[in-house]
């Protein structure tokens, strides 16, 4: 199975065509302001897979599980965040734009992804009340 | 993109070409040099070869790999399947320019690489120049399958003038004293 | 100046510095040392050229391909086949990939330059990308979220503010 370099998710990110290089800006770590419930209008979750040459050309489903806290169901636009990528390059990156994605409640927003039916990696983001933080 | 050529479909056209032990070997039989091509021929020969005798114009078909091992019925364009002919056809590497004799072939090798750029043939030894100086080879060339073919000295080569560094490789198919192939 | 970027691939004095070469490792390499490919690299990185003007100058060298007829524009499209090799663009992809699929007697050398390129393209990293988004939205709720360090790091603070619509359930 390819191996996962990183898996982060940030506020944006941009990529530089001329040099084939990703930035990432405000990666998430916690999030507050106001009562829940709160509207993440943009986020993505960006993997960079490392590809071994027995594994180019064969077929790969990246996917984008979010776990929402206090059990709040995942509205179904996002049930199936997939991609499926057939790499024929040493290194493959996926970029899972969500947007729109409201929380209910306080606690931890946990991104889970999802390698042809694996576990590979996590990011939480916490949900903090609005008297926490700076 | 390409639409104009995909609607050609496949032109290419290929024979059977094998080497001594049976493996295929890719080849593709090309197109005539238009005029543009023919005339533009003479700017190269202007600039590379004021040494060079032409024995032939422009012409299709071939390249130098076609010419050496497929008669001039076709072009072989794979350096790879070169080196297997040089293998399966039984031609051995020659220790020194001063044992190549009419009919061994001349290899140029593209030194960052280690690909060969060229291959021709011998034709003669020409006096060097001092009756006590080394004989020089005198080979037969096709440059690519859109030139002529001229005879020039082996040394006398337009890689160097482009700025590529190469060197030479000696091959023949006659019996050596002792086994001594690549 | 764009336009002699792509002009200069053309020019009697680049195709006598290519000289005879034809196999397509040599070709290529010679093509990605020259000041031609490295002009068309760098006109399309500073935006002197875009890839619409590169798609343009392939349609007019194609329109000389004639049946039978060797194409007599090969060098150019084996140059732009190099300049292309490292872009990590969709046109750059689908350049080279349709380039190198033709099986066109006329134009056998810059295909075969083109599979030298793509093969070497394998070092370059590819990427996908997919939105999903929320679709019904109904109701407006005005807030504003905060990213903010985890605790006990200090730093920069983004801050993201303004109204959204969001869907009622």
């Amino acid at each position: 199975m390819p191996k996962l370099e990183y898996f982060l998710v940030a506020e944006s990110m941009a990529m530089d065509k001329n040099r084939n290089t990703v930035s990432l800006f405000h990666v998430m770590e916690s999030l507050s302001g106001g009562s829940p419930p709160l509207l993440v209008p943009t986020l993505v979750a960006v993997s960079c897979w490392k590809i071994s040459d027995e594994e180019m050309g064969s077929d790969f489903q990246a996917a984008l599980k979010i776990h929402l806290p206090g059990g709040q169901a995942l509205p179904e636009e996002f049930e199936e965040s997939t991609i499926n990528f057939t790499p024929h390059e040493r290194r493959f990156r996926t970029h899972h734009f969500v947007k729109g994605l409201r929380i209910d409640h306080v606690g931890d927003v946990k991104f889970e992804m999802v390698l042809n039916g694996k576990h590979v990696a996590e990011h939480v983001v916490s949900i903090e009340p609005a008297d926490q933080g700076d | 993109m390409f639409e104009q050529a995909k609607l050609l479909g496949t032109t290419e056209r290929s024979i059977t070409v094998e080497t001594h032990k049976g493996t295929r070997i890719t080849n593709v039989i090309e197109p005539e040099p238009g005029h543009q091509q023919r005339q533009f021929y003479q700017a190269l020969l202007a600039k590379y070869g004021g040494n060079w005798e032409e024995r032939k114009p422009p012409t299709g078909v071939y390249n130098c790999a076609g010419h050496v091992w497929a008669s001039r019925r076709t072009a072989l364009f794979e350096p790879d399947e070169w080196r297997l002919i040089l293998d399966e056809d039984g031609y051995r590497r020659l220790e020194a320019p001063g044992e190549v004799a009419p009919g061994d072939l001349v290899v140029y090798v593209e030194s960052a690489s280690a690909e060969i750029l060229h291959v021709a043939q011998i034709l003669e030894l020409r006096p060097g120049v001092a009756p006590d100086r080394p004989r020089v080879a005198w080979a037969l060339s096709k440059w690519d399958a859109k030139s002529g073919e001229v005879m020039h000295y082996a040394y006398d080569v337009p890689y160097g003038k482009q700025g590529i560094e190469f060197s030479i490789e000696w091959w023949t198919d006659r019996p050596g004293s002792r086994a001594s192939n690549r | 100046m764009s336009g002699n970027v792509l002009e200069m691939l053309r020019s009697d004095e680049f195709a006598l510095s290519a000289g005879f070469l034809s196999t397509p490792g040599p070709l290529r390499r010679f093509l990605a040392k020259s000041r031609e490919v490295a002009a068309v690299r760098r006109a399309l990185k500073e935006g002197a050229i875009t890839e619409e003007t590169l798609r343009r100058f392939v349609a007019g060298l194609m329109s000389d391909l004639r049946a039978g007829e060797r194409f007599p524009h090969e060098l150019p499209l084996a140059a732009v086949a190099v300049a292309l090799e490292t872009r990590a663009t969709d046109f750059a992809e689908e350049f080279l990939h349709d380039l190198a699929c033709l099986r066109v007697a006329e134009m056998g050398l810059c295909t075969r330059v083109a599979r030298e390129c793509l093969k070497r393209r394998t070092s370059l990293t590819r990427s996908k990308s997919r939105s999903f988004e929320r679709t019904r939205l109904a109701q407006e709720i005005p807030f504003s979220v905060r990213t903010s360090p985890s605790n006990g790091a200090r730093g920069a603070v983004g801050v993201a503010q303004g109204t959204w619509i969001c869907g009622a359930k």
